[in-house]
């Protein structure tokens, strides 16, 4: 799997810095775990400037690169910064890693998540060694992120929290219900949970791989544990068990006989 | 004044007609008319005086007790914003030591380089760094300078100072500057929410560190303010394992403190309720927990 590393500091010594960085970075992991080995990764690109990126980007039509930006990019506090190129790149590249490597006066991680989700960082102004076993880390989780997403397909459910928009992997979804708050929908994934506006109809309609099993509840069949249909209860592989309508008998029977997997009792 | 004192007012209505009764009861016991007709009529004259004696006597003590319960707010604001002010004035101090060492690192790197020594300028460079650069000073109250409403100012300096004596490893993040608060919003209730939930932040914290997790307790913290004059308030922090559900923490009475009341998210949502305009949301989510509200304008969507 290839993987191009792009690099954007306008400083110019940092970000030839930071390539030699990555590289002895890249040299460790593949000492240590041959498990790397198959991912063909490397510098593809050192930029100075944000216009620099988006061209370089844009002409190879680059997807699934890893990039290491700095948040200022120019002195002119007017002009594009690292914020807003990976705004740009992950428009442009839905598999895109991104990592900010920045002074910490600029560190403002839940500022930065409300508009381009969330991002790995790390500390310019730390020491050497320091750095570079950070940049292992983040490779080593970026690497991660994009062999899961490529088997899975960047399937993902997007909602609205407040005015930030959230992402979670389908498949992680068990089931949403009514919250007890007005408006409000509660969902299950398998990570935690979450609550923010929404409608179980509306859900049920925007999302196909949602079905809906009663008034107020849709669940995600790939996560269905068990089925009871005597006692009309759905169980998820946490332990919670939600209870079906009557007249979505026939409904989760199919579910049945669709998802083998799923144990009756 | 009187209204708020509705019950007091009643009662002391109903003490004078109880006296008024019980005189004109003796009275028709007692035969000699003039005599008790003017000791009666003293003894009700006095019971006027006192009723209204006590009435003066209680409002006095009630402006006293609000005046104060504000000089008691007047003084922590005071206090807070003198630390906040010893903390700026110590950075001062750095900042000009620090000038004074750069100017001396320069002359001697200046010096090394003349000799054409290259190695002792590294060696130089790499010394000055770790000396002076690393300060912790400066990052204590990051981004509170942009913070420009006073009681929020107040609440978060005062919560930040006590994640820093605890020990718990925090960030607050205020980019741009915040002048003002939605208008139909109550400062107070904005206040209160932020100490709840910081409160909950910390006592999470300081269970993971008491576990022996020091390392992991962490908090997030997030002020910011749109151009259309919304304002969102976000606040994170690590959990210990035992899986908390956003359902049951919102409920009257549920804490993970011993021998705690746990009202601090009801509190919330009571306050939630008052405002149309304001969101909130709990997600739970890899052993992090997240209190995220907006509060929208008035006249916003």
């Amino acid at each position: 799997m290839k993987c191009p590393i792009i690099i954007c500091d306008d400083d110019r010594s940092l970000a030839d810095e930071l390539s030699g960085d990555i590289n002895s970075a890249m040299q460790n992991m593949q000492d240590d775990n041959s498990n790397y080995e198959q991912i063909d990764a490397k510098v593809a690109f050192i930029a100075n400037t944000f216009e620099q990126v988006v061209g370089y980007t844009v002409a190879k039509d680059i997807k699934g690169g890893i990039y290491f930006l700095d948040i200022e990019l120019s002195q002119n506090s007017e002009a594009k910064n690292g914020v807003d190129l990976a705004e740009f790149i992950k428009k442009q590249d839905p598999y895109s890693q991104i990592i900010f490597v920045t002074a910490y006066d600029k560190y403002a991680p839940l500022t930065y998540r409300r508009r381009i989700g969330a991002i790995d960082y790390i500390n310019k102004s730390l020491p050497r060694d320091t750095i570079i076993h950070r940049l292992e880390e983040t490779l080593h989780d970026a690497f991660d992120r994009l062999t899961n997403d490529y088997k899975a397909g960047v399937k993902s459910f997007t909602y609205q929290i407040g005015r930030r928009v959230q992402k979670v992997n389908q498949d992680s979804i068990y089931y949403i219900e009514n919250s007890l708050t007005q408006h409000k929908v509660h969902m299950i994934t398998e990570n935690g949970e979450s609550e923010f506006k929404g409608n179980i109809s509306q859900l049920d309609d925007d999302n196909p791989f949602l079905i809906k099993v009663s008034q107020s509840c849709v669940v995600n069949p790939e996560n269905i544990d068990a089925v009871n249909i005597s006692k009309r209860t759905i169980t998820f592989p946490n332990g919670d068990q939600i209870v079906f309508s009557r007249n979505k008998k026939q409904i989760v029977k199919n579910l049945l006989n669709k998802y083998p997997d799923i144990s009756t009792k | 004044m009187v209204s708020n004192n509705k019950k007091l007012v009643l009662s002391l209505v109903g003490y004078f007609y109880i006296s008024v009764l019980v005189v004109f009861i003796i009275n028709v016991y007692i035969n000699n008319k003039s005599v008790t007709a003017i000791i009666f009529s003293i003894l009700l004259v006095l019971q006027l005086l006192f009723m209204a004696l006590i009435f003066y006597f209680i409002l006095g003590l009630q402006k006293q007790y609000i005046k104060n319960k504000e000089q008691e707010m007047e003084k922590n604001h005071q206090r807070q914003l003198e630390e906040y002010a010893g903390y700026l004035e110590q950075s001062e101090d750095e900042l000009r030591a620090f000038r004074h060492d750069y100017r001396n690192m320069f002359n001697s790197l200046k010096v090394s380089a003349q000799e054409g020594n290259v190695q002792e300028v590294i060696d130089k460079l790499d010394k000055y760094t770790q000396t002076n650069l690393n300060s912790q000073a400066l990052l204590k109250y990051k981004d509170v300078n942009h913070v420009h409403v006073k009681s929020i100012k107040s609440i978060i300096i005062s919560k930040l100072t006590e994640m820093y004596n605890l020990g718990i490893k925090y960030n607050f993040e205020c980019r741009k500057g915040i002048y003002s608060l939605p208008d139909h919003v109550d400062e107070l209730d904005l206040v209160r929410i932020i100490g709840i939930t910081c409160d909950n932040a910390i006592e999470e914290s300081k269970a993971l560190m008491g576990d022996g997790k020091k390392n992991q307790a962490d908090i997030q913290i997030m002020f910011y303010s749109a151009e259309s004059g919304e304002f969102e308030y976000e606040i994170r922090n690590k959990t210990r394992k035992s899986k908390i559900s956003v359902k049951q923490i919102q409920k009257q009475g549920f804490t993970t403190k011993k021998n705690h009341q746990g009202l601090g998210l009801a509190n919330v949502k009571q306050i939630e309720a008052k405002y149309p305009d304001m969101d909130i949301s709990y997600t739970v989510e890899n052993d992090w927990f997240d209190f995220y509200i907006t509060i929208d304008t008035e006249d916003g969507e």
